[in-house]
Protein backbone atom coordinates (compact mmCIF):
# COMPACT_ATOMS: atom_id res chain seq x y z
CA UNK A 1 0.00 0.00 0.00
CA UNK A 2 1.55 3.27 -1.06
CA UNK A 3 2.17 5.68 1.75
CA UNK A 4 2.70 8.96 0.08
CA UNK A 5 4.64 11.09 -2.33
CA UNK A 6 7.96 10.52 -0.62
CA UNK A 7 7.61 6.77 -1.03
CA UNK A 8 6.97 7.31 -4.71
CA UNK A 9 10.14 9.36 -4.98
CA UNK A 10 12.15 6.75 -3.14
CA UNK A 11 10.77 3.96 -5.31
CA UNK A 12 11.58 5.93 -8.46
CA UNK A 13 15.15 6.54 -7.34
CA UNK A 14 15.60 2.88 -6.44
CA UNK A 15 14.31 1.77 -9.84
CA UNK A 16 16.59 4.22 -11.64
CA UNK A 17 19.50 2.95 -9.56
CA UNK A 18 18.66 -0.57 -10.64
CA UNK A 19 18.72 0.43 -14.30
CA UNK A 20 21.96 2.40 -14.02
CA UNK A 21 23.79 -0.29 -12.12
CA UNK A 22 23.61 -2.75 -15.04
CA UNK A 23 27.21 -3.11 -16.12
CA UNK A 24 27.89 -2.39 -19.78
CA UNK A 25 30.76 -4.77 -20.47
CA UNK A 26 29.97 -7.63 -18.17
CA UNK A 27 26.31 -7.99 -18.81
CA UNK A 28 24.72 -5.78 -21.40
CA UNK A 29 27.10 -6.52 -24.25
CA UNK A 30 26.41 -10.23 -23.81
CA UNK A 31 22.72 -9.75 -24.47
CA UNK A 32 21.69 -10.62 -28.02
CA UNK A 33 20.65 -7.55 -29.92
CA UNK A 34 22.34 -5.01 -27.71
CA UNK A 35 24.28 -2.99 -30.30
CA UNK A 36 21.15 -2.64 -32.36
CA UNK A 37 20.97 0.94 -33.56
CA UNK A 38 22.14 0.10 -37.10
CA UNK A 39 19.79 -2.80 -37.58
CA UNK A 40 16.59 -0.80 -37.47
CA UNK A 41 14.80 -0.30 -40.74
CA UNK A 42 13.36 3.06 -41.61
CA UNK A 43 9.61 3.41 -41.15
CA UNK A 44 9.16 0.00 -39.63
CA UNK A 45 8.01 -0.42 -36.14
CA UNK A 46 10.93 -1.18 -33.80
CA UNK A 47 10.59 -4.34 -31.81
CA UNK A 48 9.99 -4.42 -28.10
CA UNK A 49 13.54 -5.56 -27.43
CA UNK A 50 15.12 -2.64 -29.27
CA UNK A 51 12.82 -0.23 -27.48
CA UNK A 52 13.79 -1.60 -24.11
CA UNK A 53 17.47 -1.44 -24.99
CA UNK A 54 17.07 2.14 -26.15
CA UNK A 55 15.35 2.92 -22.92
CA UNK A 56 18.08 1.37 -20.78
CA UNK A 57 20.80 3.12 -22.72
CA UNK A 58 19.14 6.53 -22.48
CA UNK A 59 18.41 6.17 -18.77
CA UNK A 60 22.03 5.27 -18.14
CA UNK A 61 23.29 8.20 -20.16
CA UNK A 62 20.97 10.77 -18.68
CA UNK A 63 20.67 9.73 -15.06
CA UNK A 64 24.19 8.54 -14.29
CA UNK A 65 25.35 11.86 -12.87
CA UNK A 66 22.17 13.31 -11.34
CA UNK A 67 21.50 10.10 -9.44
CA UNK A 68 24.58 10.53 -7.27
CA UNK A 69 23.40 13.67 -5.44
CA UNK A 70 19.85 12.28 -5.32
CA UNK A 71 21.07 9.17 -3.56
CA UNK A 72 23.18 11.22 -1.18
CA UNK A 73 20.14 13.32 -0.29
CA UNK A 74 17.98 10.29 0.42
CA UNK A 75 20.70 8.65 2.50
CA UNK A 76 21.15 11.79 4.58
CA UNK A 77 17.39 12.07 4.97
CA UNK A 78 17.16 8.51 6.24
CA UNK A 79 20.10 9.00 8.57
CA UNK A 80 18.66 12.11 10.13
CA UNK A 81 14.95 11.34 10.18
CA UNK A 82 14.91 7.60 10.20
CA UNK B 1 1.57 63.90 14.49
CA UNK B 2 4.63 65.58 13.12
CA UNK B 3 7.40 64.16 15.25
CA UNK B 4 10.43 66.41 15.66
CA UNK B 5 12.56 63.30 15.94
CA UNK B 6 12.02 62.69 12.23
CA UNK B 7 13.11 66.15 11.26
CA UNK B 8 16.53 64.93 10.16
CA UNK B 9 15.92 63.33 6.78
CA UNK B 10 18.32 61.17 4.80
CA UNK B 11 18.81 60.73 1.12
CA UNK B 12 19.09 57.29 -0.46
CA UNK B 13 22.72 56.87 0.53
CA UNK B 14 22.01 57.43 4.16
CA UNK B 15 23.63 60.85 4.17
CA UNK B 16 21.75 63.53 6.07
CA UNK B 17 20.08 66.06 3.82
CA UNK B 18 20.02 69.68 4.95
CA UNK B 19 16.51 70.51 5.97
CA UNK B 20 14.63 73.39 4.45
CA UNK B 21 11.72 74.85 6.21
CA UNK B 22 9.79 75.61 3.04
CA UNK B 23 8.91 72.20 1.59
CA UNK B 24 8.27 70.55 4.96
CA UNK B 25 4.58 71.32 5.46
CA UNK B 26 3.89 70.51 1.81
CA UNK B 27 5.75 67.21 2.26
CA UNK B 28 3.67 66.38 5.29
CA UNK B 29 0.38 66.99 3.46
CA UNK B 30 1.22 65.29 0.16
CA UNK B 31 3.06 62.32 1.58
CA UNK B 32 0.67 59.52 0.70
CA UNK B 33 0.12 60.57 -2.90
CA UNK B 34 3.80 61.09 -3.51
CA UNK B 35 4.75 57.89 -1.80
CA UNK B 36 2.33 56.02 -4.07
CA UNK B 37 3.46 58.02 -7.05
CA UNK B 38 7.09 57.42 -6.36
CA UNK B 39 6.49 53.77 -5.65
CA UNK B 40 4.66 53.57 -8.93
CA UNK B 41 7.59 55.23 -10.68
CA UNK B 42 10.01 52.79 -9.18
CA UNK B 43 7.86 49.88 -10.22
CA UNK B 44 6.94 50.85 -13.76
CA UNK B 45 9.59 53.35 -14.74
CA UNK B 46 7.12 56.19 -14.51
CA UNK B 47 4.95 54.72 -17.22
CA UNK B 48 1.70 55.74 -15.60
CA UNK B 49 1.40 59.41 -14.94
CA UNK B 50 -1.07 60.07 -12.21
CA UNK B 51 -1.00 63.73 -12.96
CA UNK B 52 -0.34 64.42 -9.33
CA UNK B 53 1.05 67.84 -8.47
CA UNK B 54 4.68 68.39 -7.42
CA UNK B 55 5.80 65.16 -9.03
CA UNK B 56 9.39 66.00 -9.83
CA UNK B 57 10.20 68.02 -6.81
CA UNK B 58 8.30 65.76 -4.51
CA UNK B 59 9.87 62.66 -6.03
CA UNK B 60 13.04 62.67 -4.05
CA UNK B 61 11.45 63.97 -0.96
CA UNK B 62 8.72 61.43 -1.39
CA UNK B 63 11.48 58.88 -1.37
CA UNK B 64 12.78 60.32 1.83
CA UNK B 65 9.29 60.44 3.18
CA UNK B 66 8.90 56.82 2.24
CA UNK B 67 12.12 56.17 4.09
CA UNK B 68 10.75 58.04 7.08
CA UNK B 69 7.40 56.33 6.70
CA UNK B 70 6.24 55.67 10.24
CA UNK B 71 6.36 59.27 11.24
CA UNK B 72 4.74 60.95 8.26
CA UNK B 73 1.87 58.65 7.16
CA UNK B 74 -1.29 60.66 7.65
CA UNK B 75 -3.60 57.77 8.46
CA UNK B 76 -6.63 56.04 6.97
CA UNK B 77 -8.72 59.16 6.41
CA UNK B 78 -6.61 59.89 3.31
CA UNK B 79 -8.68 57.36 1.37
CA UNK B 80 -11.80 59.44 1.69
CA UNK B 81 -10.26 61.82 -0.75
CA UNK B 82 -11.78 60.54 -4.03
CA UNK B 83 -8.73 61.36 -6.13
CA UNK B 84 -6.47 59.38 -3.86
CA UNK B 85 -8.97 56.53 -3.76
CA UNK B 86 -9.04 56.46 -7.57
CA UNK B 87 -5.27 56.43 -7.76
CA UNK B 88 -5.05 53.64 -5.24
CA UNK B 89 -7.61 51.55 -7.10
CA UNK B 90 -5.92 52.04 -10.48
CA UNK B 91 -2.59 51.22 -8.99
CA UNK B 92 -3.98 48.11 -7.35
CA UNK B 93 -5.63 46.93 -10.55
CA UNK B 94 -2.55 47.44 -12.68
CA UNK B 95 -0.46 45.65 -10.09
CA UNK B 96 -2.90 42.74 -10.01
CA UNK B 97 -3.02 42.32 -13.79
CA UNK B 98 0.75 42.53 -14.04
CA UNK B 99 1.09 39.94 -11.33
CA UNK B 100 -1.36 37.66 -13.08
CA UNK B 101 0.48 37.92 -16.41
CA UNK B 102 3.77 37.20 -14.70
CA UNK B 103 2.35 34.13 -12.96
CA UNK B 104 0.78 32.86 -16.18
CA UNK B 105 4.06 33.17 -17.98
CA UNK B 106 5.89 31.30 -15.27
CA UNK B 107 3.34 28.52 -14.98
CA UNK B 108 3.07 28.07 -18.76
CA UNK B 109 6.57 26.63 -18.77
CA UNK B 110 5.67 23.71 -16.52
CA UNK B 111 1.97 23.08 -17.02
CA UNK B 112 0.44 24.36 -20.25
CA UNK B 113 -2.53 26.31 -18.95
CA UNK B 114 -4.10 26.78 -22.36
CA UNK B 115 -4.30 23.04 -22.83
CA UNK B 116 -5.78 22.50 -19.41
CA UNK B 117 -8.49 25.04 -20.11
CA UNK B 118 -9.72 22.78 -22.87
CA UNK B 119 -10.39 20.00 -20.42
CA UNK B 120 -12.49 22.16 -18.16
CA UNK B 121 -14.76 23.51 -20.87
CA UNK B 122 -17.76 21.48 -19.77
CA UNK B 123 -21.35 22.18 -19.00
CA UNK B 124 -24.08 20.47 -17.01
CA UNK B 125 -25.50 18.54 -19.94
CA UNK B 126 -22.11 17.05 -20.72
CA UNK B 127 -21.48 16.08 -17.11
CA UNK B 128 -24.86 14.38 -16.78
CA UNK B 129 -24.42 12.49 -20.06
CA UNK B 130 -20.91 11.42 -19.15
CA UNK B 131 -21.87 10.17 -15.71
CA UNK B 132 -24.72 8.24 -17.23
CA UNK B 133 -22.32 6.78 -19.80
CA UNK B 134 -19.87 5.77 -17.11
CA UNK B 135 -22.50 3.83 -15.26
CA UNK B 136 -24.50 2.51 -18.21
CA UNK B 137 -22.54 2.47 -21.45
CA UNK B 138 -24.44 -0.33 -23.11
CA UNK B 139 -26.94 1.63 -25.16
CA UNK B 140 -24.63 4.30 -26.53
CA UNK B 141 -23.80 3.60 -30.15
CA UNK B 142 -21.60 6.32 -31.51
CA UNK B 143 -18.29 6.63 -29.69
CA UNK B 144 -16.35 8.69 -32.21
CA UNK B 145 -14.91 12.07 -31.33
CA UNK B 146 -15.39 14.93 -33.74
CA UNK B 147 -12.22 16.78 -34.56
CA UNK B 148 -11.76 20.38 -35.47
CA UNK B 149 -8.43 21.09 -37.15
CA UNK B 150 -6.49 18.34 -35.51
CA UNK B 151 -7.68 18.98 -31.97
CA UNK B 152 -10.75 17.40 -30.50
CA UNK B 153 -13.87 19.49 -30.17
CA UNK B 154 -14.43 20.88 -26.70
CA UNK B 155 -16.14 18.54 -24.27
CA UNK B 156 -19.02 20.95 -24.10
CA UNK B 157 -20.02 20.00 -27.62
CA UNK B 158 -18.88 16.40 -27.80
CA UNK B 159 -19.91 13.80 -25.28
CA UNK B 160 -17.16 11.35 -26.14
CA UNK B 161 -14.28 13.71 -25.53
CA UNK B 162 -12.36 13.33 -22.26
CA UNK B 163 -12.45 16.04 -19.67
CA UNK B 164 -10.73 16.73 -16.39
CA UNK B 165 -13.63 18.20 -14.48
CA UNK B 166 -15.36 14.95 -13.60
CA UNK B 167 -12.08 13.28 -12.57
CA UNK B 168 -11.13 16.20 -10.35
CA UNK B 169 -14.50 16.25 -8.62
CA UNK B 170 -14.50 12.48 -8.39
CA UNK B 171 -11.11 12.33 -6.70
CA UNK B 172 -12.08 14.94 -4.12
CA UNK B 173 -15.41 13.24 -3.48
CA UNK B 174 -13.65 9.91 -3.13
CA UNK B 175 -11.40 11.30 -0.42
CA UNK B 176 -14.40 12.71 1.42
CA UNK B 177 -16.38 9.48 1.12
CA UNK B 178 -13.32 7.56 2.34
CA UNK B 179 -13.25 9.81 5.36
CA UNK B 180 -16.96 9.16 5.87
CA UNK B 181 -16.49 5.39 5.70
CA UNK B 182 -13.62 5.46 8.13
CA UNK B 183 -15.55 7.71 10.46
CA UNK B 184 -18.51 5.36 10.53
CA UNK B 185 -16.17 2.56 11.53
CA UNK B 186 -14.58 4.74 14.19
CA UNK B 187 -11.22 4.58 12.43
CA UNK B 188 -11.07 8.23 11.52
CA UNK B 189 -8.48 10.86 12.30
CA UNK B 190 -7.52 13.88 10.18
CA UNK B 191 -4.13 12.58 9.12
CA UNK B 192 -5.76 9.42 7.78
CA UNK B 193 -7.55 11.67 5.32
CA UNK B 194 -4.27 13.13 4.15
CA UNK B 195 -2.79 9.67 3.82
CA UNK B 196 -5.74 8.49 1.73
CA UNK B 197 -5.36 11.52 -0.51
CA UNK B 198 -1.67 11.06 -1.11
CA UNK B 199 -2.10 7.33 -1.52
CA UNK B 200 -4.75 7.79 -4.21
CA UNK B 201 -2.53 10.31 -5.93
CA UNK B 202 0.46 8.00 -5.88
CA UNK B 203 -1.49 5.09 -7.36
CA UNK B 204 -2.79 7.38 -10.08
CA UNK B 205 0.71 8.52 -10.97
CA UNK B 206 1.95 4.93 -10.96
CA UNK B 207 -0.82 3.77 -13.23
CA UNK B 208 -0.27 6.57 -15.72
CA UNK B 209 3.43 5.91 -15.69
CA UNK B 210 2.93 2.21 -16.36
CA UNK B 211 0.62 2.98 -19.26
CA UNK B 212 3.03 5.54 -20.69
CA UNK B 213 5.90 3.07 -20.39
CA UNK B 214 3.83 0.42 -22.15
CA UNK B 215 2.95 2.87 -24.90
CA UNK B 216 6.62 3.69 -25.39
CA UNK B 217 7.92 0.15 -25.31
CA UNK B 218 5.38 -1.20 -27.74
CA UNK B 219 5.85 1.86 -29.95
CA UNK B 220 2.18 2.27 -30.72
CA UNK B 221 1.39 5.37 -32.70
CA UNK B 222 -1.47 7.13 -31.05
CA UNK B 223 -2.40 10.68 -30.44
CA UNK B 224 -3.45 10.22 -26.88
CA UNK B 225 -2.04 12.99 -24.76
CA UNK B 226 -0.88 12.51 -21.19
CA UNK B 227 -3.74 14.61 -19.89
CA UNK B 228 -6.17 12.35 -21.75
CA UNK B 229 -4.63 9.39 -19.97
CA UNK B 230 -4.99 11.20 -16.67
CA UNK B 231 -8.67 11.76 -17.43
CA UNK B 232 -9.29 8.15 -18.42
CA UNK B 233 -7.48 6.76 -15.42
CA UNK B 234 -9.50 8.91 -13.06
CA UNK B 235 -12.89 7.93 -14.38
CA UNK B 236 -12.82 4.90 -12.15
CA UNK B 237 -13.20 7.09 -9.09
CA UNK B 238 -16.84 7.63 -10.02
CA UNK B 239 -17.49 3.89 -9.85
CA UNK B 240 -15.52 3.67 -6.63
CA UNK B 241 -17.63 6.33 -5.00
CA UNK B 242 -20.86 4.59 -5.98
CA UNK B 243 -19.65 1.23 -4.68
CA UNK B 244 -18.42 2.76 -1.44
CA UNK B 245 -21.78 4.41 -0.87
CA UNK B 246 -23.53 1.13 -1.61
CA UNK B 247 -21.17 -0.55 0.81
CA UNK B 248 -22.28 1.88 3.46
CA UNK B 249 -25.91 1.05 2.94
CA UNK B 250 -25.59 -2.72 2.70
CA UNK B 251 -22.29 -4.07 3.94
CA UNK B 252 -20.10 -6.44 2.00
CA UNK B 253 -22.84 -7.69 -0.28
CA UNK B 254 -23.83 -4.26 -1.49
CA UNK B 255 -20.23 -3.21 -1.91
CA UNK B 256 -19.10 -6.20 -3.94
CA UNK B 257 -22.25 -6.29 -6.01
CA UNK B 258 -22.11 -2.65 -7.00
CA UNK B 259 -18.35 -2.89 -7.47
CA UNK B 260 -18.79 -5.76 -9.93
CA UNK B 261 -21.41 -3.85 -11.88
CA UNK B 262 -19.39 -0.62 -11.96
CA UNK B 263 -16.27 -2.50 -12.99
CA UNK B 264 -18.11 -4.09 -15.90
CA UNK B 265 -19.55 -0.77 -16.99
CA UNK B 266 -16.21 0.96 -16.72
CA UNK B 267 -14.45 -1.78 -18.68
CA UNK B 268 -16.97 -1.51 -21.51
CA UNK B 269 -16.76 2.28 -21.41
CA UNK B 270 -12.97 2.36 -21.48
CA UNK B 271 -12.71 -0.23 -24.19
CA UNK B 272 -15.15 1.50 -26.50
CA UNK B 273 -13.79 4.97 -25.86
CA UNK B 274 -10.16 4.02 -26.19
CA UNK B 275 -10.74 2.01 -29.32
CA UNK B 276 -11.45 5.29 -31.03
CA UNK B 277 -8.63 7.19 -29.39
CA UNK B 278 -5.88 4.61 -29.72
CA UNK B 279 -6.70 3.50 -33.22
CA UNK B 280 -6.20 6.92 -34.69
CA UNK B 281 -8.75 8.05 -37.17
CA UNK B 282 -11.23 5.25 -37.02
CA UNK B 283 -12.36 2.03 -35.45
CA UNK B 284 -11.71 0.05 -38.61
CA UNK B 285 -8.87 -2.44 -38.65
CA UNK B 286 -5.91 -1.23 -40.63
CA UNK B 287 -3.72 -3.37 -42.79
CA UNK B 288 -0.84 -3.30 -40.34
CA UNK B 289 -1.70 -6.34 -38.29
CA UNK B 290 1.13 -6.29 -35.76
CA UNK B 291 0.25 -2.81 -34.61
CA UNK B 292 -3.37 -3.80 -34.24
CA UNK B 293 -2.62 -6.80 -32.11
CA UNK B 294 -0.49 -4.62 -29.84
CA UNK B 295 -3.19 -2.00 -29.70
CA UNK B 296 -5.74 -4.60 -28.76
CA UNK B 297 -3.55 -5.92 -26.00
CA UNK B 298 -2.93 -2.43 -24.75
CA UNK B 299 -6.65 -1.73 -24.68
CA UNK B 300 -7.36 -4.95 -22.83
CA UNK B 301 -4.57 -4.22 -20.40
CA UNK B 302 -5.80 -0.73 -19.68
CA UNK B 303 -9.40 -1.77 -19.33
CA UNK B 304 -8.56 -4.77 -17.18
CA UNK B 305 -6.41 -2.67 -14.89
CA UNK B 306 -9.37 -0.54 -13.90
CA UNK B 307 -11.41 -3.08 -11.87
CA UNK B 308 -8.25 -4.22 -10.12
CA UNK B 309 -7.41 -0.69 -9.09
CA UNK B 310 -10.97 -0.05 -8.07
CA UNK B 311 -10.97 -3.01 -5.77
CA UNK B 312 -7.49 -2.29 -4.42
CA UNK B 313 -8.24 1.29 -3.50
CA UNK B 314 -11.54 0.66 -1.75
CA UNK B 315 -11.55 -2.75 -0.11
CA UNK B 316 -9.83 -1.55 3.02
CA UNK B 317 -12.55 1.03 3.54
CA UNK B 318 -15.43 -1.42 3.77
CA UNK B 319 -15.76 -3.53 6.89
Amino acid sequence: MAFGVYSLLEAAVLCLNAVCVLNEERFLSKLPGWGGSHVQGFGEEPGIKTQIFHFIRSVKTVMKYPLIPLNICIILFKLIFG
Amino acid sequence: MYDPQYQQQYDIYGQPVPQQGGPQPQLFEDTSGQAYNNYGNQGYGGGVDYGYPNTRQGGQQGQQAYGAYPGNMPGPQIFQDPMVANMAMQYGQSLASQGREYMDKKIEKYVSTSQIKYYFAVDTHYVMKKLQLLLFPYTHTDWSVRYEQDTPVQPRHEVNAPDLYIPLMAVVTYILVAGLCLGLQKRFSPDVLGMQASSALVWLVLEIFIILATLYVTAIQTHIKTLDLLAFSSYKYVGMIVSLLAGLVMDSLGYYGVLAYCSLSLVVFMFRTLRWQVQGSGGTMEAYSVGNKRRLYLLLFMSGLQPLMMWWLTHHLVA
